[in-house]
């Protein structure tokens, strides 16, 4: 399989204090990445790594197999943040006028009139067709991440980071959250990284798990992955066994 | 209206036709991007410019326009420093405006009632070379801002997102304060240095109490501005008053007008 993305011996910290060390990850085409771990494990620090935000004091970051200090390519790449669902609510600007932004086409100077369409059509591929009017101040929490999702899959992104996308979304809406996303990774055939806490939602769909904790990330195919996996990094049992 | 035969207030008019429109532009992504206080920063600075000028014998209104650019330089520069403080680096290059300003125009007592025209603006200062300088720079700085005018519309939405989309946001934030500070210190021309920043400002915030849309809402700030600016023109010109008062003064009115109508409605 194709590596997207490849973490080789990975060392970073903040201060003098590593929070990650010798760090190997990959992600192949085609899957759907869990990063798991407690809070301030680093699991966001390891998708900025990832997308070269944060640069490591050792190791290599390599992203469509180009070094992530040369790559360019970032058409390819959809990121949402940790803090996207705090954003300025009271921002003054239509769904629509959001979601255009995810098209690079777009973000040119001028033109671009014939991309509203491309638009409505991701929106209504998230549900969100019939608010595109409104303003984004206006939608629940669970609407404005859909209304996210539709910016990233707008530019036809070939792998998406998303950092714990449902927060501050109700259960129902999470739920719905992922089986929208179940469907459009195999519309737009994509590979998901994704950082959550919902381990039952993760165990039901990721392909892989990565165990983030003590420094160190793990990876296991998720059949494989027990409750020991799980304690190591969280210090005590996540889920009932049925 | 006899009052366009005036030679000067024709040229007034074109001056604060064009400083309308791109402090109302400016002023709604400044507002956005929670900045507001730039304007105040920039203007103080560039008065600095004027007083060094009217001191050393250059043109008054080059010194604005290059201290001000000078101190946009410094905010991004302080800013990489306060990353998560904007206000710092804005508080900073504000007293230090202020106290250049200050030392300037004490060194050079004369000049006190020339420093007033641009602390409060003017129209009948505006001099034809004043105005070719306003309509060169004003359409360089227009057409800048349709240039850059959708990423700064991701950008100020969602800087994160902008920067994995491969916008050169670092660019596009320092080309974005270079403009601002030219529109700041063409402005105090005709608004006055005191005032400038409310013109930028305030239309915004009339844009964004109405708007439906961020199309709807910086129509609706150029517009507010535009009204501002021809009414406070006229008014200035009948009643013989500085027209940084009476333009901000309309601007204020139209403000607490949309806030009643809002109220009444809701
Ligand atoms: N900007 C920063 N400066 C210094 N330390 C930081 C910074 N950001 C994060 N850290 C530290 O690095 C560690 C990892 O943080 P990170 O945000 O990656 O955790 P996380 O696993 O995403 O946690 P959460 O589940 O709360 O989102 C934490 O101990 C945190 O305190
Ligand atoms: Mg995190």
């Amino acid at each position: 399989m194709e590596k997207i993305l490849e973490l080789k011996d990975v060392t970073f910290g903040y201060t003098s204090v590593p929070v990650l060390e010798d760090v190997n990850f990959e992600v192949e085409r085609g899957d759907y990445m869990a990063i798991i771990g407690p809070n301030g494990a680093a699991k966001s620090t390891l998708m900025k790594i990832a997308l070269g935000e944060l640069t490591p004091w050792k190791g290599t970051v390599r992203l469509f197999g180009e070094d992530i200090r040369r790559f360019n390519d970032w058409g390819r790449v959809g990121y949402l943040s940790q803090y996207a669902a705090h954003i300025n609510t009271a921002f003054p600007a239509t769904v629509e006028e959001i979601v255009m932004t995810g098209m690079r086409e777009w973000l040119r100077p001028i033109g671009g009139g014939k991309l509203h369409r491309r638009a409505e059509n991701v929106l209504d591929m998230v549900g969100m067709g019939s608010v595109k009017h409104k303003l984004i101040g206006e939608l629940s929490g669970g609407q404005r991440q859909r209304v996210f999702l539709a910016r990233l899959l707008i530019g036809s992104p070939e792998i998406i980071f998303m950092d714990e996308p449902t927060t501050g979304v109700d259960a129902i809406a999470e739920a719905e959250f992922y089986e929208l996303l179940d469907d459009t990774q195999k519309v737009y055939n994509l590979t998901i990284v994704m950082v959550s806490h919902d381990i039952n939602a993760i165990l039901k769909r990721a392909t892989k798990v990565a165990c983030v904790g003590n420094r160190k990330v793990h990876v296991h195919n998720t059949p494989d992955l027990t409750q020991e996996h799980l304690a190591e990094v969280f210090g005590y049992r996540i889920y009932d066994e049925e | 209206m006899d009052i366009l035969s005036y030679a000067f207030m024709q040229r007034a008019f074109a001056a604060g036709i064009m400083i309308a429109i791109i402090c109302s532009i400016i002023g709604t992504f400044i507002v956005l991007r929670r900045m507001s206080m730039i304007g105040d920063a920039l203007s103080h600075v560039s008065l600095s410019g004027v007083a060094a000028g009217m001191l050393l014998g250059f043109y008054p209104f080059l010194g604005a326009l290059v201290m001000s650019a000078l101190a946009a330089l410094f905010i991004e520069f302080l800013r990489n420093y306060f990353k998560k403080y904007a206000e710092i680096s804005l508080a900073v290059v504000m007293s230090g405006g202020i106290g250049l300003a200050t030392i300037l125009i004490s060194l050079g007592r004369a000049f006190n009632v020339d420093i007033f025209s641009y602390l409060f603006g003017s129209i009948v200062a505006v001099t034809p070379a004043d105005l070719w300088l306003i309509l060169a720079v004003g359409i360089f700085i227009l057409l800048s801002m349709i240039y850059i005018y959708r990423r700064l519309f991701y950008m100020t939405f969602d800087e994160d997102a902008a920067k994995f989309s491969g916008v050169n946001t670092g660019a596009i934030n320092i080309f974005f304060t270079i403009l601002t500070a030219l529109t700041v210190a063409l402005s105090i021309r005709v608004v006055g240095t005191l005032l400038v920043s409310s013109l930028m400002v305030i239309p915004a915030a009339v844009g964004i109490q109405i708007g439906k849309s961020f199309k709807a809402t910086m129509a609706i700030s150029i517009i507010v501005a535009l009204v501002s600016v021809i009414v406070g023109l006229i008014a200035s010109f009948i009643w013989n008053l500085a027209p940084g008062g009476t333009i901000v003064i309309t601007s204020v009115l139209i403000l607490v007008v949309v806030l009643l109508w809002k109220r009444g409605r809701e």
